[in-house]
């Protein structure tokens, strides 16, 4: 961020700081406490950190920076693990990472998808450091020129999305989007204040939110899938695990594009607050698929199809450091709760960060690359321990991951009511699978809804009611032609498909 | 750090009542909100200081501008001087403008901690150069001038409100946009995509010290946030306004155990920690208790009433809103509606007109068709789990819970399940709950 060439002796000088044996500990301690709230459901970085806080407050700040960026970076890594091993991801960033990381786990190559996971998380979170240490203050500017035209445009644009995720039936996937879009608008109005569909209920004043929602659809639908019976046939292909546990040569060569791509779009998305990594995994996921030369078997597992998504999200959370440090915007819940630990701390993010406390900045850089680090040299090594998890009785898995779940959503604000309101999720997703409804859409359109409404709302309250707003902002116009391309490709290719594979799908027309 | 403090116990504190346990601060807001912050520097200040024999420990309750803690505090802790609630200016307001059951009276008010001006900010290469330029422009076209800040009915827009009100713009005519946070509005305001914004000095004092935002006014009596910055008032505009934030205790406890925790705060807001916080963040000092306190908070709830009815805010209100709440509602509903026809339609023309499912799709390729009977069964024992948990506890419901969830999945082993059952939650209750501090149901 500095702008001189010193850049490199004050990085080895953040190193000097932050490399010794005790905060090395504590970076460790870190990241297996992030694995470990990012494993469960509902507790994520956030939680965890403000957890920590008060532990540290005797620590010195760098210890604290570095368990910190461990938590941060293990958790998104976490989620992955138990999305890619039972089908629930643990965050809701994670959820993508379920459509192929599963099926490459239940035809017994778990440890491919996890170390998939687990590099792209390096490389995700590394070039985000680096791209924060080099480029924040241009980075943050480009990040500013979004204003609320721009994020509804980017929005839309995400939402096509849904026609890589959603299945076979394209009314079905619009109709679980749709569904999603309704759920995320229970609750105040940020606008105006009004209480939407809550029938005066007080727990559903507060909405359901995207942690809620991760949980509820996934974790608890899958569970209740299990318990229902679904999935049975896969017992005996679990246990085929362990036969393969890296990554073939082919396998390394079709990631390094995918991490690539991922790392970048994650990035890219972690740096416009507000936005998230969720959306980041989703729109990789997508772009993935789009390019891909085999886009027919994604969902079948396809080792790309965890790469891209799980590099994002890394890469979005270091994304989303660079509004935090250099205009001090926090533009996820995990970054607000690092502006308070910093402010603890005595470190003021803003504009005159590198000037006023240049020494502690550039150990908290040094943290980040180090907490990435021991991300990759704790979790490769246990990349066969997790694999065998799933030789567990599945009544005990999946009981577990009952039992975390109502533990997970409970711990958000101590309240049964969001443990009746994940359960109820649960059921809808159930009933959606048996359906044959996806259920992933649902999750886009609850992350993608209150966004695209309220962005809307705010760019017209910002033009006065002129539609134009849209149309005479080139990045905003860019963004819609760039949504309308994505609707006609994706039609094309649809049909394409549908009149290779199936015949009779021609009544979708 | 628990035991620490245990064995430094603070001799100015020597009431008749002494805690026992950790007393817990509750955030009504998600971690890192405002109120978040206050609960998190006090708990710092209080550990750091060892101003108290027991723990001290936050915990958060966001939702509904702090109206979902509120209420906790006063139906679920009445008379449990273990728990304190974090509030302010922004939760009088939801009071009023959510309805809520209970007012800040309901509760045993303790002490107002902090207050931060509000700043009115515009960006560098906005043509407003003072207050004036702004004031000319918001009487000419007041709704060509949008004005970003925090969520509907919070500080921000109250305090936008006030200031249009006494320059003669109509409360209903303010293009107010609320953003999720301070932090998204002063990224709009930077980037030059609101007219103006408003939030707290805090929040802008780096930022137009860096020189990325021009501020206007500030709304202390004084100049006291910085010599350079003008007030509203000795520009003319009569306002002056002040988001305070402070903490307050259960209802029902004792005069004893008031005093005690009235205590402690009066230390740790006498302390060098939190002053040194409250000059890091331009915060002012604003600390008052007992009557002087209630009376403030009886007062202020009227005004902003007042200021919510004519900007057309809450329950009913529609407030300023190019398209209001109910636009996207209604539209996702209609697209909703027409899938479901199109899905029926299409059903219908293929020719199973059976109730019977169709099969699942492919997010299920693998697997066999779930049982409707066991889902029944799964489902009602998870409701049952939850009934349990309100009335039962975790301990006794989660093992029993796991034994009934295994049968289903198909364990034909209770023995082993309820000892793993147990195991579980013994576990749990003792990393969550000791190590963590995360509460179990």
């Amino acid at each position: 961020m500095e702008p001189s060439g010193n850049i490199f002796s004050a990085l080895i000088s953040g190193f000097g700081i932050a490399a010794t044996p005790e905060n090395l500990l504590f970076g460790i301690v870190g990241v297996t406490l992030g694995t470990a709230v990012g494993v469960l459901p509902g507790l994520g970085p956030a939680v965890a950190i403000s957890l920590l806080l008060p532990l540290t407050f005797g620590l010195d700040p760098i210890a604290a920076f570095i368990m910190f960026g461990g938590i941060y970076y293990g958790a998104m890594y976490g989620g992955a693990t138990t999305a890619i091993l039972v089908n629930t991801p643990g965050c809701s960033s994670s959820a993508v990472s379920t459509f192929d990381g599963n099926p490459l786990a239940k035809s017994g190559r778990a440890g491919t998808a996890l170390m998939a996971a687990i590099v792209g998380s390096f490389l995700g979170g590394t070039f985000a450091t680096l791209m924060l240490m080099l480029l924040a203050p241009t980075l943050v500017e480009l990040a500013l020129l979004f204003g609320p035209p721009e994020y509804f445009a980017l929005m839309l644009f995400a939402l096509t999305m849904v026609a890589s995720i959603g299945g076979k039936s394209l009314a079905k996937a619009v109709f679980a989007t749709l569904l999603g879009i309704a759920i995320a608008m229970v609750g105040i109005d940020l606008q105006t204040g009004a209480a939407r569909m809550t029938f005066g209920i007080p727990e559903l004043a507060s909405g359901i939110n995207v942690v809620l929602a991760g949980i509820g659809l996934f974790a608890v639908g899958e569970g209740l899938w299990v318990a229902a019976g679904g999935g049975e046939a896969d017992k005996r292909q679990y246990s085929a695990v362990g036969k393969k546990l890296w990554m073939t040569a082919n396998e390394w060569r079709r990631s390094a594009f995918a991490w690539v791509r991922g790392t970048v779009l994650g990035f890219f998305a972690g740096i416009l607050p507000g936005s998230g990594g969720t959306l980041a995994t989703f729109i990789a996921y997508g772009i993935e698929k789009r390019v891909s030369k085999r886009s027919q078997q994604f969902g079948t597992g396809v080792v790309e199809g965890v790469a891209a998504p799980e590099a994002a999200n890394n890469a979005a959370a270091g994304g989303s450091m660079v509004p935090l440090l250099a205009l001090g915007i926090p533009g996820s819940a995990t970054t607000a709760v690092m502006l308070v630990a910093f402010q603890i701390y005595g470190l003021q993010p803003g504009p005159l960060l590198f000037e006023n406390s240049g020494d502690l900045v550039w150990g908290l850089i040094a943290s980040l690359y180090i907490a990435n680090v021991l991300l990759v040299v704790l979790n490769l090594p246990l990349v066969g321990v997790w694999a065998k998890l799933l030789q567990l009785p599945r009544s005990v898995l999946y009981s577990a991951v009952l039992v975390f779940s109502t533990l997970g959503a409970y711990s958000l604000k101590g309240s049964i009511g969001d443990v009746a309101i994940v359960y109820a999720l649960g059921v809808l997703a159930f009933g959606l699978r048996r359906f044959g409804f996806p259920v992933a859409p649902v999750l886009l359109g609850i992350v993608l809804g209150p966004l695209i409404e309220q962005e809307f709302r705010r760019a017209l309250s910002m033009s006065a009611g002129d539609y134009s707003i849209f149309l005479t902002r080139p990045i905003a116009l860019s963004l819609l032609v760039l949504t309308v391309l994505s609707i006609t490709a994706s039609a094309f290719k649809r049909k394409a498909e549908a009149s290779v594979i199936d015949p009779q799908m021609s009544e979708r027309a | 750090m628990v035991l620490l403090c245990a064995l430094q116990p603070s001799a100015a504190v020597a009431e008749d009542w002494v805690p026992e346990k950790t007393i817990t601060i509750i955030a009504p807001s998600n971690p890192g909100g405002g109120w978040d912050q206050t609960a998190r520097f006090l708990q710092h200040t209080i550990v750091s200081e060892g101003l108290s024999p027991v723990g001290f420990e936050v915990v958060n309750r966001g939702g509904a501008g702090g109206t979902i803690g509120l209420g906790e505090l006063v139906e679920r802790y009445k008379n449990d001087p273990y728990k304190m609630l974090i509030t302010g200016f922004g939760m009088n307001g939801a009071i009023v403008m959510h309805g809520s059951r209970h007012g800040l009276l309901a509760t045993t008010p303790v002490a107002r901690l902090t207050s931060e001006y509000q700043a009115l900010a515009v960006p560098v290469a906005s043509p407003f150069q003072t207050l004036d330029d702004f004031i000319a422009a918001l009487k000419a076209d007041p709704e060509t001038i949008s004005i970003g800040g925090g969520s509907a009915g919070g500080a921000d827009q109250i305090f936008a409100t006030m200031v249009a009100e006494k320059v003669g713009v109509a409360a209903s005519k303010l293009n107010y946009v609320a953003f999720t946070g301070g932090g998204e509005a002063a990224a709009a305001l930077l980037g030059g995509q609101v007219s103006a914004g408003v939030s707290g000095y805090a929040e802008w004092g780096s930022l137009a010290e860096a020189g990325r935002v021009r501020l206007l006014a500030v709304s202390s009596p004084e100049r006291v946030v910085h010599p350079d910055l003008p007030t509203f008032r000795e520009l003319g505009v009569d306002v002056e306004f002040q988001n305070w934030r402070g903490i307050l205790a259960a209802p029902g406890i004792s005069d004893e155990q008031r005093a005690w925790l009235t205590a402690v705060i009066a230390q740790a807001r006498a302390s060098d920690t939190w002053q040194g916080i409250l000059e890091r963040n331009n915060w002012q000092d604003s600390y008052q208790t007992g009557r002087a306190l209630e009376d403030f908070i009886t007062a202020e709830k009227e005004v902003i009433r007042d200021m919510l009815t004519r900007a057309g805010m809450g329950a009913g209100g529609k407030g300023y809103a190019a398209v209001g709440p109910y636009f996207f509602p209604t539209i996702i509903g209609l697209g909703l509606a027409a899938c479901a026809l199109f899905l029926a339609y299409s059903r219908l023309r293929s020719g199973a007109v059976s109730l019977r499912p169709l099969p699942v799709g492919d997010n299920t390729v693998a697997g066999e068709t779930p049982d409707i009977r066991r889902f029944c069964f799964a489902a009602a024992t998870c409701f049952l789990y939850i009934v349990a948990l309100r009335y039962v506890g975790f301990l006794i419901a989660t093992p029993l819970f796991i034994v009934a969830a295994s049968r289903i999945i198909g364990s034909r082993a209770p023995v082993r399940d309820l000892i793993f059952g147990a195991a579980l939650t013994v576990a749990i209750a003792l990393v969550f709950e000791n190590l963590l501090g995360v509460d179990i149901p």
